[in-house]
């Protein structure tokens, strides 16, 4: 539904044939920038597709499919879920901590589903009490068990290495910044398919 | 401690001193999901892809070289 024009049921079915041609359409014959959109102005009207919006959060690119923008949406799933996956492999599990880097989360969570999975995987399955954080959970450190009942111990030189390894330095920055990076182009494409252009009604959009 | 191969996604990548390899791979996969929102045209999408994340990552090498030359040179000179 669009957002500023008054006839919205008109707005909100695919445009026909027999419709008048939208101004939108009329100003993408020319490319945008180029001499012809000087005298025809930039058509920046855009409708309102919230099941779009929340398809999109729900997994990177839907909510362009769901739209009718197979090759936007494809794209930004290669793209949103490439940058996250980049993040996992350079700076691993580690760099998805809710617990620990709250402010790194709150941009990563934007990536939906599997941000919110790896997460939950973090905290729940690579994450022990310990005795130095007694209302809290933490990864045991190299040198320390995790012991039958559940606790982190300090396992000397030979202990196993823990399940999961904390990264650390610029390996652990660059890897927080993917997948937060990740989670801020998502939330432009949520923005941009709850909100969709009007113009796009010419690559085949339903809106 | 018993040394464990590299577990992908538990361990973190051994990229130590190459941490900056990663920013063009990163640099192209943002303009991948920022273009597919923006562009106009999709004809012209990889074209526009491969131009923005240059321009990042000339942006970012250009940003490293003048933070180095503030750092190594000119803290150098002062008086």
């Amino acid at each position: 539904m669009p957002l500023d024009e008054p006839t919205a049921p008109d707005a909100a079915r695919p445009s026909q044939s027999s419709d008048p041609p939208a101004p939108a359409e009329e100003a993408e014959q020319a490319e945008p920038g180029g001499a012809a959109s000087h005298a025809e102005p930039f058509d920046r009207r855009r409708g309102f597709v919230p099941v779009a919006g929340v398809l999109a959060l729900l997994m990177p690119g839907l909510g362009h499919l769901y739209l009718g923008l197979r090759p936007r949406g494809a794209r930004i799933a290669g793209g949103v879920l490439g940058l996250f996956a980049l993040g996992l492999v350079v700076g691993g599990l580690d760099v998805v901590d809710a617990d620990q880097d709250p402010w790194w989360y709150a941009g990563q969570a934007a990536v939906g589903p599997p941000a919110w999975a790896a997460n939950y995987a973090h905290q729940t399955w690579y994450k022990y009490p310990a005795r130095d954080m007694p209302n809290g959970r933490r990864k045991p450190e190299p040198g320390e068990v995790v012991t039958s009942t559940g606790q982190i111990e300090f396992g000397g030189d030979t202990a196993e290495p823990p399940a999961m390894t904390k990264s650390v330095g610029r390996v652990n920055e660059i890897g927080s910044l993917a997948c937060a990076l990740a989670g801020m182009m998502n939330l432009i494409a949520i923005i941009d398919a709850a909100f969709p252009p009007l113009r796009r009604r010419r690559e085949g959009a339903r809106l | 401690m018993i040394a464990l191969a590299y577990r992908p996604v538990l361990d973190p990548l051994p990229l130590h001193g190459w941490e900056w390899a990663v920013l063009p791979v990163i640099a192209f996969l943002m303009a991948m999901a920022y273009k597919a929102v923006r562009t106009e045209r999709l004809a012209r999408y990889w074209r526009d892809t491969l131009i923005m994340a240059a321009i990042m990552t000339a942006a970012m090498a250009i940003l490293s070289a003048a933070s180095w030359v503030v750092i190594e040179v000119m803290y150098a000179l002062r008086p």
